[in-house]
């Protein structure tokens, strides 16, 4: 019983994750460069992105708006990262955010 | 019935402030399982008061300057200027005295091993050494935190080492060992940046040796943190709990603590 409430307790946890999807082939489009690319981007949001506040699931915001939160972080200097990380990061938020 | 009250909590619970604002310590006993990305800067203020002890006047005021930085988006190294204030008199077993003095110098690092949003658990291992006047210290944590819609849970395993000469001018040193557990649940409430939390920590000091007597005491209480654009600052206090006697044998442990920690990102 105990060990059974303990598995219970950590799907519980493990459902309790943000959502922020890994990319496969579908969200790529069969694309093995554009999977590299949105996993790299995902590896951006999570490292660059946690280290100040908790992660936003990706799905909340539609792409005009994802583009604005990321701008607001450059130009608040709250975030370091290059242009070419910044697009990548965008390419994973607007195509995992499923709008 | 029971059952549909609690899915209506649950949902409201869940329901708000999922919004991220930026911050770095919910809780000021506990870390959470979070590095500063790579290339970043942040300078805290600590300042912590503990007060109280049986009998006498005791107060003693912490101050600590850390400056943090990002090495790599897992890896963070800090340094620490640590300074104390301390004002004692007719406290049973302590020295009257009444004095601020710089105390020492930390060098923090800390890796993330996994993420407290996106994996299982969050999980950080953290290690610092001290550098004193006639003191060492080595100090070890296992970090865990995770996220939970507006919650935040965070635990702390800690072991200090010390080193310290046995009396002024003593050719003899001898070691303590300090074994703590720390926890916090902090929960975003429906104000922009404003969080509050309850924390909770033990503290088992052994002199000399792990196996050998030791003293142990601990304190819970509230706090409440507020995190804005460019800064955030986090206010404790703790009360010391009487579960085998209230303990005041450390010089350390007292009645009470307030600790304030602000913080600014650069």
């Amino acid at each position: 019983m105990k060990k059974a409430l303990f598995v219970l307790a950590l799907a519980g946890l493990a459902g309790c994750a943000v959502y922020v999807p890994e990319p496969d082939m579908l969200m790529a489009g069969g694309d093995d460069a554009r999977l590299g690319d949105l996993r790299s981007g995902r590896e951006l949001y999570i490292n660059k992105c946690s280290g100040c506040h908790a992660l936003v699931p990706v799905d909340r915001y539609d792409d005009a708006k994802w583009v604005s939160e990321v701008d607001e972080m450059f130009k608040a200097k709250k975030v370091k990262m290059s242009g070419e990380d910044r697009d990548r990061l965008l390419r994973y938020l607007t195509t995992a955010n499923g709008r | 019935m029971r059952f549909s009250m609690g899915m209506v909590v649950a949902v409201a619970v869940f329901g708000w402030a999922w919004d991220a604002s930026a911050d770095e310590r919910k809780f000021n006993y506990s870390y959470e399982a979070k590095t500063l990305p790579k290339g970043s800067w942040e300078f805290e203020q600590w300042a912590t008061l503990k007060m109280e002890k049986d009998a006498g006047d005791y107060n003693r005021l912490d101050f600590r300057e850390e400056f943090e930085y990002g090495v790599t988006d897992k890896l963070t190294m800090a340094v620490y200027l640590n300074s104390e204030y301390l004002a004692v008199r007719s406290v049973p077993g302590e020295t009257d005295d009444h004095h601020f003095l710089f105390e020492s110098v930390s060098n923090e690092w800390k890796y993330k091993i996994s993420d407290p949003s996106t994996d299982l658990i969050g999980f950080l291992i953290y290690g610092e050494v001290t550098l004193a006047h006639e003191e060492y210290e080595l100090e070890a944590k296992l970090i865990f935190s995770k996220h939970v819609g507006p919650l935040t849970f965070a635990y702390n395993f800690v072991y200090e080492a010390e080193l310290e000469r046995d009396a002024p001018a003593s050719p003899e040193w001898r070691w303590a060992h300090i074994i703590e557990n720390s926890a916090g649940v902090s929960v975003d409430l429906p104000l922009h940046g404003v969080s509050a939390a309850v924390e909770a920590r033990s503290e088992m000091h052994f002199e000399r040796s792990l196996t050998g007597a030791h003293n142990s005491a601990y304190w819970v209480g509230p706090n409440v943190h507020y995190g804005a654009a460019t800064w955030w600052a986090t206010l404790s206090f703790l009360r010391q709990m009487n579960i085998n006697g209230l303990d005041f044998s450390e010089g350390a442990y007292t009645k009470y603590e307030v600790r304030l920690v602000f913080g600014i990102n650069f």
